[in-house]
């Protein structure tokens, strides 16, 4: 029945033929979808999506959008245990066996106003925060720390805040101060970050301490040593390293404006530093994170009683950065059939606003004010397009309908841009 | 007010009569709502038109076309997919992997195995010197997977047939959507017995995969084990056309 009836209704249409151009406005009109003018994307396809300048130092406006390959002797030296770069961002590294990082805005605007400011003045704060999950702010901060490399300035860099707070344990009771808790691994890996980060400078400039620390009774280290010695002695004799923490904050805010040396203080994830944490004391009660040594130190570093430095910081999706207190109720899920209810990591779920208020809290806007926050947006077109370009050029967009324009527009649809989400789905493409 | 609350009663019989479509695991072809094929429920659907099953079609469909005019059937299953990243024979892998209709955590599954297949095989092809060395590399997952349950499809099986009192264990041709099934089910079954057990599931499967794509490792070892007893049993194969 169905066969006659489309046979009809073509014979239909056969018959009437000659009246179509009578009836043209009000005859429905077939329309072949591939004559449709689609967006100039081919014409953009011959500009190229790399930068000819690798070095940060010379990155302009007109480098928006282009990907810059970073020198590995530079990577490993700005994270020496992998940690400023997110895990999966390296594992795609590794396969491509090279790190291409793309030039944005946020981190050029940063690179501009490390140089237009005055050095004399208290350091200036800039927060980095998201529009959405996954934006990009670990890669921004990344290209900043290789810009403060390249210009030979201190690093102070703490690459994963949140992780000493987490880590419950490796956290002991201080030796010296009852109220205090010590995080001795976590502080001798920040030690040797901060080492490795700046060996050439320290050893050019000649730092050494210019007080004396009195670790026990008997152990103490004179004024005059070496950075790097104090910190080969804290790696060495472990129960003291995150006092040692804090002495290299100490040394190094007394006298990076006499040795006249531009310091560059970074954070990921501040927003962990004024939030609960992991670590619990024998009454149950939860240690707050002004209660950790190595926190507290770090923590001076955003006061504004010193000079000769800058102070980027991100901070973080709440779910996801902030340790949330873990409870033994949060095993159970109470109505599994409710997507609503899952909570999965990378997943763009949020439980407030994704603004600096409720990000940061009261206590964390306190601390860090003033500063100059700096929104990281989600790709542009160009930035989608050169992205998806890399990705062919790198073979990692394996499926062969992927490589068409149609694959293309599916990916833009399904993944709205976000650079999180775009990296997951073609992942598996 | 007598007749206001029959119809109330009789609203409330309707609902609690498709109280279950408010499950929301279930899926299209679970619910009933539809009924199956060759049934009465079914026969509402005598003068509806096939629904467009694929993207090809829609995109090439005509604006005459009489599913513009005319009512259309449901499209069960329901997961069939428009994008053009669909494929029938991954979704039959996650039809099988699921459990308690987590349909997305399997995908997750699937796609981070596919990943790491990825991370693996592109890691070599970069690496690679020559394009020779290059054009051997196969870093297609999804091709890969095809190859794999190729290799892995036994091409006899075993049945019970029952004669004079005992039962005799007889080899038959495997039907080719049987065969996919159990290679499917052998690339799983090797992934769950794989060692070491603190491994992610996505890393083993994607081994596997890996391994049996290239005719090696435990899947083929269990293909190989059902060929072995399909041969044993050679002597009882008339018994299939012989009553």
């Amino acid at each position: 029945m169905t066969l006659i009836t489309s046979c009809l209704i073509r014979a239909r249409v056969a018959a009437y033929r000659s009246f179509n151009r009578f009836y043209a406005n009000s005859v429905t009109r077939t329309i072949d979808v591939h004559s449709v003018p689609q967006d100039l994307f081919e014409s953009k396809a011959e500009q190229p999506f790399r930068t000819s300048t690798n070095d940060p130092l010379l990155h302009t406006e007109k480098d928006l959008g282009l990907f810059y390959t970073v020198n590995p002797e530079d990577l490993k030296r700005i994270s020496p245990f992998g940690k400023s770069l997110p895990l999966q961002f390296r594992e795609e590294c590794e396969a491509f066996n090279e790190t291409c990082v793309m030039i944005r805005q946020p981190s050029i605007d940063i690179i501009k106003l490390m140089k237009q400011i005055d050095w004399n003045l208290p350091p200036l704060k800039v927060v980095l925060f998201p529009s959405e999950l996954g934006v990009g702010m670990s890669l921004s901060l990344f290209h900043v720390l290789h810009y403060g490399l390249r210009k030979k300035m201190l690093l102070v860099n703490t690459p994963t805040a949140a992780e000493v707070l987490k880590l419950a344990l490796d956290a002991t009771p201080s030796p010296n101060n009852e109220l205090m808790w010590d995080t001795p691994t976590a502080a001798s890996s920040w030690l040797k970050t901060f080492a490795i980060n700046n060996e050439e400078l320290l050893k050019e400039t000649n730092f050494r301490t210019k007080f004396t620390y009195t670790w026990s009774a008997r152990e103490s280290t004179p004024a005059g040593t070496h950075l790097l010695d104090l910190i080969g002695y804290a790696t060495e004799r472990i129960k003291y390293a995150s006092e040692c923490v804090g002495a290299i904050v100490k040394e190094v805010k007394t006298q990076v404006k006499e040795k006249n040396i531009q310091t560059l203080v970074t954070f990921d994830t501040i927003n962990s530093y004024y939030g609960p944490t992991w670590i619990v004391k024998p009454d149950k009660s939860t240690v707050k994170p002004n209660e950790v040594t190595m926190v507290k130190a770090l923590q001076e570093l955003l006061l504004p009683d010193w000079n000769n430095a800058f102070i980027v910081v991100t901070i973080g999706p709440k779910g996801v950065i902030i340790p949330k207190v873990r409870e033994k109720r949060n095993w159970l899920v109470r109505h599994g059939h409710y997507r609503t209810e899952h909570r999965l990591p990378g997943v763009l779920m949020y439980d407030e606003a994704m603004t600096v208020k409720s990000l940061l809290r009261t206590e964390g806007i306190e601390a860090l004010e003033p500063f100059v926050p700096i929104q990281v947006q989600k790709y542009t077109d160009d930035e989608f397009n050169n992205q998806y370009r890399y990705y062919i050029d790198r073979n990692w967009i394996q499926n062969h309908r992927g490589r068409d324009e149609e694959g293309r527009k599916e990916i833009l649809f399904y993944t709205a841009k976000n650079p999180y989400e775009m990296a997951k789905f073609v992942g598996s493409r | 007010m007598f007749k206001s609350s029959f119809l109330f009663r009789h609203l409330s019989l309707q609902s609690k009569r498709y109280i279950h479509l408010t499950n929301p695991s279930l899926t299209a072809g679970q619910t009933q709502y539809h009924g199956q094929q060759n049934s009465t429920w079914w026969d509402k659907y005598g003068s509806h038109v096939d629904p467009i099953q694929s993207r090809v079609d829609l995109l090439n469909m005509d604006d005459l076309d009489e599913r513009h005019f005319r009512p259309v059937k449901p499209v069960i299953p329901t997961y069939q997919s428009f994008s053009c990243f669909h494929d029938p024979i991954v979704s039959r892998v996650i039809g099988i992997l699921l459990r308690e209709g987590d349909r997305e955590l399997v995908e997750e599954l699937m796609h981070k195995t596919f990943r790491t297949i990825k991370l693996i095989q592109i890691g070599k092809w970069t690496r690679a010197k020559t394009d020779d060395e290059r054009s051997l590399i196969e870093c297609n997952p999804v091709n890969l997977l095809k190859q794999a349950i190729k290799n892995a499809t036994p091409i006899v099986r075993l049945t019970r047939i029952a004669k004079g009192g005992t039962l005799y264990s007889v080899p038959i041709p495997m039907s080719p959507v049987r065969g996919t099934y159990t290679a499917i089910r052998l690339l799983i079954d090797s992934t769950h017995d794989a060692r070491p057990h603190d491994q992610r599931f996505w890393t083993l499967f994607a081994k596997e995969i890996m391994d049996a794509a290239q005719n090696q490792g435990r899947t083929i070892k269990k293909k190989q084990e059902i060929h072995r007893n399909a041969e044993l049993n050679r002597a009882y194969a008339h018994f299939k056309w012989q009553k």
